[in-house]
């Protein structure tokens, strides 16, 4: 029922957030496409070309690899977090946001520090092992590549399949136990038909995440024989100069992604046209202790796991204030990487100083231009229905798939087809950086917005209020902590953002994350430490909004 | 606080299967009870009352303004809602006091004009509170001191005790029967609850499929129904399906069905079958020498008295009942025959499995 009068009658608060999507995204890409459409010789042949072939398969494969091991580490977690009841499962069910909060050079780094050939497990072996001292290598391998992308992406599994698992009525396993069926049939025939779409989407969302990954694989990676087509597209662009070739790939890789995400879609309806629900079923459930004999596979299951999620963030932590002089040398404790972060005693900013006031900046500008695109179309399509209302909510649903070497590839193009130098690059790279955090700003504010009762802004109305009044007295009060996650979430993003950035940042704007790459490459691990702990800060402030205000609705 | 009449002038108002037809006037001054089931339109009709809604046809009137195309800000009407719809962001004295900040008074002023009706409906205990932390009934207590507070010429009660438990419910009740008293205030209450509905209308409508069948005193609802859904909506009837009707003398007929040939004092004219006899229990009594006749089926002790239910050969639908007092009732399977005044019977068109009568009481 529409309640037409209820409301301020506003189509037209769409205009911004249109006006942007067009600019910011469709814009981009089109561009990407015309130039891979201007040369398609050069597509055919990239299509024919061995070389291009074997990048293409090794995207695939080690998204298929990362996939199968990620959903396979979440699935004991998923089972312990939807069926039982433990001191700290709430604790854990949080905790598994953490890697979708945290910058993905963040990953790499504490990967490097705890993997590495002197990272902790090596230090470890060496001071545990007498015989065998040669170091475990481990970088710079498909097996590098997996381990990182499963330590990313194995808690959305545990987040999404645990949530489908504890709103599951026990009732209709019950059911089945009564019936005769022993729990192993129980499960594989009541529960897990029923859980197969979720296991879909985590399993989907992860092959997306590790096809389009760039981070990992451009510092795990390495060589020719280790590269995905995000990270082809990126050295095409950024040191052969080939944006015809860049682009053509990128097209190759969208189609790729979009056509997963069309066999997603119509096989998630299949498998939950199989599972409708016949009845309000009532969710009564009595979860699971975990006594006894269960207690053991629990703490083989959660110390490795936990151990997988905080090992590299501990350790980047400790690192920040450690050093070494030379390679061969011990560690000792030092605040040199914090005092040149800090800038301390000297005329004028440190590099990485000005790296966390460039980030700063950007993101606030970020954080401000998202947060009043996402609650002006949040506003709109939580109070109204209908057509418009859909593709607005498909608009802000597609920057989420596509890649982001892609889209700063798209600016890229277009910056260097008008005048404006660096900043017209600025403005897009806050541009780029907004789209890419929208989608999840949007969510967080929208799903807050439906939540408030339309007879709220009702009673505001017969009290005497006028629709404006209305809206600012009492919808956006109620949408404050929604607004205030959002903003703490984009700039979050915003300050963690590699891909784009790497790519239209202009030569002397380092970020954070540029800053990080950087130090990596050149082996200074302790002072790339110190910045990401700075990073680790930013993200525990997001994760921590996020998780009291909007956990829901990622 | 000055009142004026609701009148709904041919209003109609449809969306998609969903038709609303109202043309009724809600007398100044008075508590109406709108009762229903659920579905029937009874929030719908208030939606419009307060602007939310509009309608395709016909207006609007609060007494000889035409409110059709106001705005809800613009009509002075109180509002509560079934779910309370505090604003809990602020406080209990500032949501009271929205209403007055709204319409222009001063933020001192508002407040004390919030803690008077905060007085009025005895919650000025908890003004400083946030609205989480109180009870059902408390909530409804501040809403109703929201809507109260901006001196509404009418104000709408949708389901305002559905939420709260039954002792909770009847002070509740009580409450908003004597603050409409004290104020004078015109007063349109919702509910699917007929015994609500009964203690505190002055005035009764039953709604139906979007309409409002019948308007009236609750005593006249009770002893004259105009039709079956009313008959059977409000109280418990003994309903028996007509064979036959034949006409003895000036008003009194003879009515043939399942349970025996009954005499009938019918004024006005007589519906065509097929139709349906309508008896209220309490005019029921066990009498060697009465008309109607029936098996003991069912015996319900209810404290003060047994309810009977006796079935009749013949069709399904027909059924009996009657209370009896005293310590021994008719046993299960026993014969009885009743005693009922001619007068206190009425004869209405259609029957219980007539499509057109679904009573869908929730």
């Amino acid at each position: 029922m529409r309640y037409f009068s209820g409301r301020l009658n506003g189509t037209g608060v769409l205009l911004w957030p249109v006006l942007f999507w067009i600019t910011a995204f469709a814009l981009p890409l089109i561009s990407v496409a015309l130039k891979a459409a201007g040369s398609v010789a050069e597509l055919t042949g990239v299509i024919q070309s061995p070389y291009y072939r074997g990048v293409m398969g090794f995207s695939l494969k080690q998204a298929a690899l990362s996939t199968v091991f990620s959903v396979l580490l979440g699935l004991p977690g998923a089972y312990f977090v939807g069926r039982h009841h433990f001191p700290g499962r709430k604790l854990l069910r949080s905790i598994s946001t953490v890697p979708f909060v945290l910058p993905s050079i963040l990953a790499v780094l504490g990967f490097i520090l705890v993997f590495g050939n002197s990272g902790l497990i090596n230090s470890i072996r060496q001071t545990t092992l007498i015989g065998d001292k040669e170091p475990w290598k481990m970088l710079y391998s498909l097996r590098a590549i997996i381990l990182a992308h499963m330590f990313y992406n194995f808690p959305l599994t545990l987040r999404i399949v645990g949530d489908a698992w504890y709103s599951l009525p026990q009732s209709k396993y019950n059911a089945a136990r009564s019936l005769g069926a022993g729990p192993i049939k129980a499960f594989f025939t009541v529960d897990f038909p029923r859980l197969a779409p979720a296991i879909l989407t985590s399993a989907v969302i992860t092959f997306l995440y590790c096809f389009l990954s760039f981070a990992i694989i451009l510092v795990l990676g390495g060589g020719p024989q280790f590269t995905t087509l995000e990270v082809e597209i990126y050295r095409l662009i950024k040191y052969q100069l080939d944006f015809s070739r860049g682009s053509g790939l990128a097209i190759i890789e969208s189609i790729a992604a979009l056509g997963l995400l069309a066999v997603y879609a119509s096989l998630d309806t299949v498998l939950r046209r199989r599972t409708v629900d016949d009845d309000d079923a009532v969710k009564i459930r009595t979860p699971g202790r975990i006594t006894g004999w269960k207690m053991l596979p629990a703490f083989l299951y959660l110390i490795p796991a936990l151990f997988l999620i905080f090992a590299p963030l501990i350790s980047i932590m400790i690192y920040s204030f450690l050093t070494r002089a030379t390679r061969a040398a011990s560690l000792h404790l030092s605040f040199s990487h914090w005092k040149s972060l800090f800038g301390s005693g000297r005329v004028g900013a440190s590099v990485p100083l000005n790296s966390v006031i460039r980030t700063f900046s950007l993101g606030i500008a970020v954080a401000g231009i998202t947060t009043v695109t996402a609650a002006l179309a949040g506003w709109y399509t939580a109070h109204r229905k209908g057509f418009l209302v859909k593709i607005i909510e498909f608009m802000l649903f597609i920057p989420m798939g596509v890649s982001t070497v892609m889209l700063g590839l798209g600016y890229l193009i277009l910056t260097n087809s008008i005048p404006g130098g660096k900043a017209l690059r600025l403005a897009a790279l806050a541009a780029s950086h907004t789209i890419i955090a929208l989608p999840f700003a949007y969510r967080i504010i929208s799903g807050r917005l439906k939540l408030i009762s339309r007879r709220i802004p009702q009673a505001a109305r017969v009290s005497g209020a006028s629709p404006l009044k209305s809206f600012f007295t009492v919808e956006l009060p109620l949408a404050r902590g929604a607004l205030v996650t959002a903003a703490v979430f984009s700039l979050a993003i915003s300050a963690g953002e590699l891909n784009a950035t790497i790519i239209l940042a202009p030569p002397d704007f380092t970020t954070i994350t540029l800053a990080i790459y950087r130090l990596i490459g050149s082996y200074d691990l302790f002072g790339a430490c110190a910045l990401g702990t700075v990073l680790i800060v930013i993200s525990i402030i997001s994760f921590l909004t996020l998780d009291k205000y909007g956990e829901q609705t990622l | 606080m000055k009142t004026s009449a609701l009148i709904f002038n041919g209003v109609e108002f449809r969306r998609e299967e969903f038709f609303l037809k109202a043309d009724n006037t809600f007398p100044a001054g008075k508590l109406t009870v709108i009762l229903g089931p659920s579905g029937s339109g009874k929030t719908t009709l208030l939606d419009l009352a307060a602007g939310f809604l509009k309608p395709d046809k016909g207006s609007i009137m609060e007494g000889n303004l035409d409110v059709t195309m106001l705005s809800p800000e613009k009509r002075q009407v109180g509002v509560v809602f079934q779910d309370h719809a505090l604003f809990p962001h602020l406080s209990v004295r500032d949501n009271v006091a929205y209403g007055p900040r709204a319409r222009g008074m001063g933020r001192r002023q508002a407040g004390m004009a919030a803690d008077r009706y905060l007085e009025m409906t005895r919650i000025s205990r908890y003004a400083k509170k946030k609205p989480s932390s109180l009870s059902g009934g408390e909530k409804q207590r501040v809403s109703l001191a929201r809507a109260l507070a901006i001196k509404p010429k009418i104000l709408l009660l949708d389901e305002p005790f559905s939420s709260l438990d039954a002792s909770l419910r009847r002070d509740m009740r009580n409450e908003v029967r004597n603050i409409q008293r004290e104020t004078g205030i015109t007063a349109v209450l919702v509910t699917h609850d007929q015994e609500e509905a009964l203690s505190l209308a002055d005035f009764l409508a039953v709604m139906k499929d979007g309409e409002i069948t019948q308007m009236g005193s609750p005593a006249d609802l009770w002893t004259f129904p105009e039709n079956l859904f009313t008959a059977l909506f409000i109280g418990r009837s003994t309903r028996l399906k007509i064979r036959k009707i034949s006409s003895l003398k000036d008003n009194l007929y003879t009515v043939e069905t399942a349970a025996g040939s009954i005499r009938v004092e019918h004024k006005g004219t007589i519906p065509d079958l097929p139709a349906t006899l309508i008896i209220r229990p309490e005019n029921l009594r066990v009498s060697g020498s009465g008309d109607i006749r029936g098996t003991v089926k069912e015996a319900e002790y209810t404290g003060d008295q047994w309810k009977i239910y006796l079935s009749v050969p013949g069709d399904s639908s027909d059924l009996i009942e009657f209370n009896c007092p005293g310590a021994a009732p008719p046993s299960i399977g026993e014969s009885v025959t009743l005693m009922h005044q001619p007068g206190s019977v009425r004869i209405l068109p259609g029957v219980m499995n007539d499509p057109g009568i679904r009573l869908g009481i929730s």
